[in-house]
């Protein structure tokens, strides 16, 4: 599990102009969960999200990985592995000029034994669906095929969290499926996901969704019940999913139909 | 016509064991005033594609003509064509590097080596027209501004140097829901109050329904379609192959279609969506009726 308590943060904490950027957060994240964090930019998300692998220290509170605390600096080693991270760009995230030696940088880099790595790499492609790349260069491939491989190589880290800012942001509709159904894959590997989007339909099938504002969570639920407050949503300049938006506007037209539906099928089982 | 392509080409690391082709062949021609909207997925050759359109790449096989400049013919007017058409990268804001807002707009006309008083005035109108008030953010500092705001000021420093067309590669990459609109409400008055044309290159299906009138649909680089949004997004079955995907819905429809219902599948907004549900609900309610 993950822990934050009473979290605060701010950049520049020691200057005199410090930024504040949470404020008292308290969550806790379950293994294999699936936390989708959203809130307009600048609401804190991605500074809680670095606060998960101990890239940042809390200025105030506590976070815990496993019960390690990330102001404790002899467990760092063993919360970054534990906690992975997918960035948006990921040009910026793939080191080798082979796929399969990019998922093999993680556990080399750390002293795991060569026939253990290869054993390691072939799983997390295979988990990906990407071995029919093993010899290509990242460069050559699509965008969702490039985010597939961050992932692996977090994969061979035996990583039980990944943190994904915005991993979608950049790529075409079909990349963003190919990250949505990594996404459905890791949990059922029994892998936590907490995935921080611009994206409502992403958040769709998440057991909890988070909304940030100003440094504070301020809804908390799944994404029924969170969906459900269009009005609140639509104030911090968030937005619901289109299949929601549909079926609340139907809703105003007079038709019978719940006003949180959150998927194309369920909104087509309601109107037949 | 403004913009003329035609068999156009490009590989990457040419000559080497790398080389990589990217574009195959690009025939398309853009009309003054036009807004259209340039899809495809990674890899189909639109980053390539635009770079031709302001002469950062010169075409070695093919052909690029923007008004009246063959790129190829004519390399001493290249400054006057990157003048005219202005690139607005992915994330532009990440080129912001001076200390305030007026500062950063002034920098190309600067360049440009214009008097004073005409730089301070296209620093105005440009701020004006991404709707950022010059009064109040000519002396703003960069740091202090939104993400949406920054995209806003990058903007504005790419249209202080007057061009003709305006070429955006996914302008809302990155922004939440409202940044996401007020940079289309951007694009969306430049096109109209400063008779640009527009040159949208986007991986939001839903953003480009919206905004333009005509699409063109790369693939593999080549273009493979080009029509309005109606008669692209109808294309279901094309879109799917290429890797595109289609609208949440077009998706929507097509499914209560194949239910059986009588509805148009071409749906391109929530709005018209709903309308059409509603209409054919009607239609069955009535026909119930008289049974």
């Amino acid at each position: 599990m993950i822990r934050v308590e009473k979290v605060s943060f701010a950049y520049n904490a020691d200057s005199d102009s410090p930024v504040q950027a949470l404020r008292e957060v308290d969550l806790e994240i379950e293994r294999g969960q699936f936390v989708v964090i959203v809130g307009h930019n600048g609401s804190g998300k991605s500074t809680l999200a670095k606060h998960f692998n101990a890239l940042l220290i809390p200025t105030e509170g506590n976070v815990f990985v496993e019960n390690m605390n990330t102001r404790d600096e002899k467990h760092i080693w063993d919360i970054r592995q534990k906690v992975g991270m997918v960035f948006q760009n990921p040009d910026n995230q793939l080191v080798a000029t082979v796929v399969e030696d990019d998922i093999a940088f993680g556990p080399e880099n750390v002293g795991v034994p060569p026939e253990e790595i290869q054993r390691r790499v072939d799983e997390a492609m295979r988990i990906m669906g990407i071995s029919h790349v093993r010899d290509k260069a990242p460069h050559m491939l699509s965008g969702g095929q490039k985010q597939r491989v961050a992932i692996a190589g977090i994969l061979a880290m035996q990583s039980n969290y990944i943190i994904m800012d915005e991993p979608t942001s950049l790529l075409d509709p079909v990349g963003r499926e190919e990250v949505m159904e990594s996404i459905r894959k890791l949990r059922r590997e029994g892998i936590s996901v907490i995935l921080i989007t611009h994206f409502m339909h992403e958040a769709i099938e998440a057991d909890m969704v988070v909304v940030m504002d100003e440094g504070r969570i301020v809804m908390k639920g799944t994404p029924r019940e969170v969906f459900g407050r269009a009005e609140e949503i639509r104030a911090l300049s968030l937005d619901v999913p289109l299949v929601t938006q549909m079926a609340m506007r139907l809703n105003d037209m007079g038709v019978d139909i719940p006003r949180n539906v959150l998927s194309v099928e369920e909104l087509i089982e309601h109107l037949c | 016509m403004l913009i003329k392509v035609r068999g156009l080409e490009h590989s990457y690391m040419e000559g080497t064991p790398f080389e990589n082709q990217v574009l195959y062949g690009v025939d398309l021609d853009i009309e003054e005033g036009e807004m259209v909207g340039l899809i495809g997925p990674t890899q189909s050759g639109k980053s390539t594609l635009i770079q031709y359109l302001n002469g950062l790449f010169i075409p070695k096989i093919g052909e690029v003509v923007v008004d009246g400049i063959d790129v190829r013919e004519q390399r001493s007017r290249l400054r006057k064509l990157r003048q005219k058409v202005g690139l607005v990268f992915q994330y532009p804001e990440h080129q912001l590097f001076e200390e305030t807002v007026g500062k950063d707009v002034a920098f190309g006309p600067k360049n440009l080596g214009l008097p004073e008083d005409e730089v301070r005035r296209r620093v105005d109108s440009a701020l004006e027209a991404v709707g950022l008030d010059p009064e109040v953010f000519r002396d703003r500092y960069i740091f202090a501004l939104s993400g949406g705001q920054k995209r806003r000021v990058a903007i504005a420093g790419v249209l202080a140097l007057n061009p003709r067309v305006m070429i955006f590669d996914d302008p809302t990459a990155g922004l939440d829901p409202r940044g996401r609109e007020e940079i289309l409400a951007t694009i969306k008055k430049l096109h109209s109050e400063q008779d640009l044309t527009v040159i949208f290159v986007s991986n939001s299906l839903e953003d480009i329904a919206r905004l333009v009138d005509r699409l063109i649909v790369l693939a593999q680089g080549k273009v493979i379609m080009s029509g309005t949004p109606r008669e692209v997004f109808s294309q279901v079955k094309k879109m799917r192959e290429i890797g595109m995907g289609i609208l949440q819905t077009v998706d929507v429809m097509s499914r209560l279609r194949d239910r059986g219902w009588d509805v148009a599948t071409t749906a391109l907004t929530v709005e018209e969506a709903c309308d059409e549900i509603l209409a054919c609900f009607r239609k069955k309610a009535s026909g119930e009726g008289r049974e």
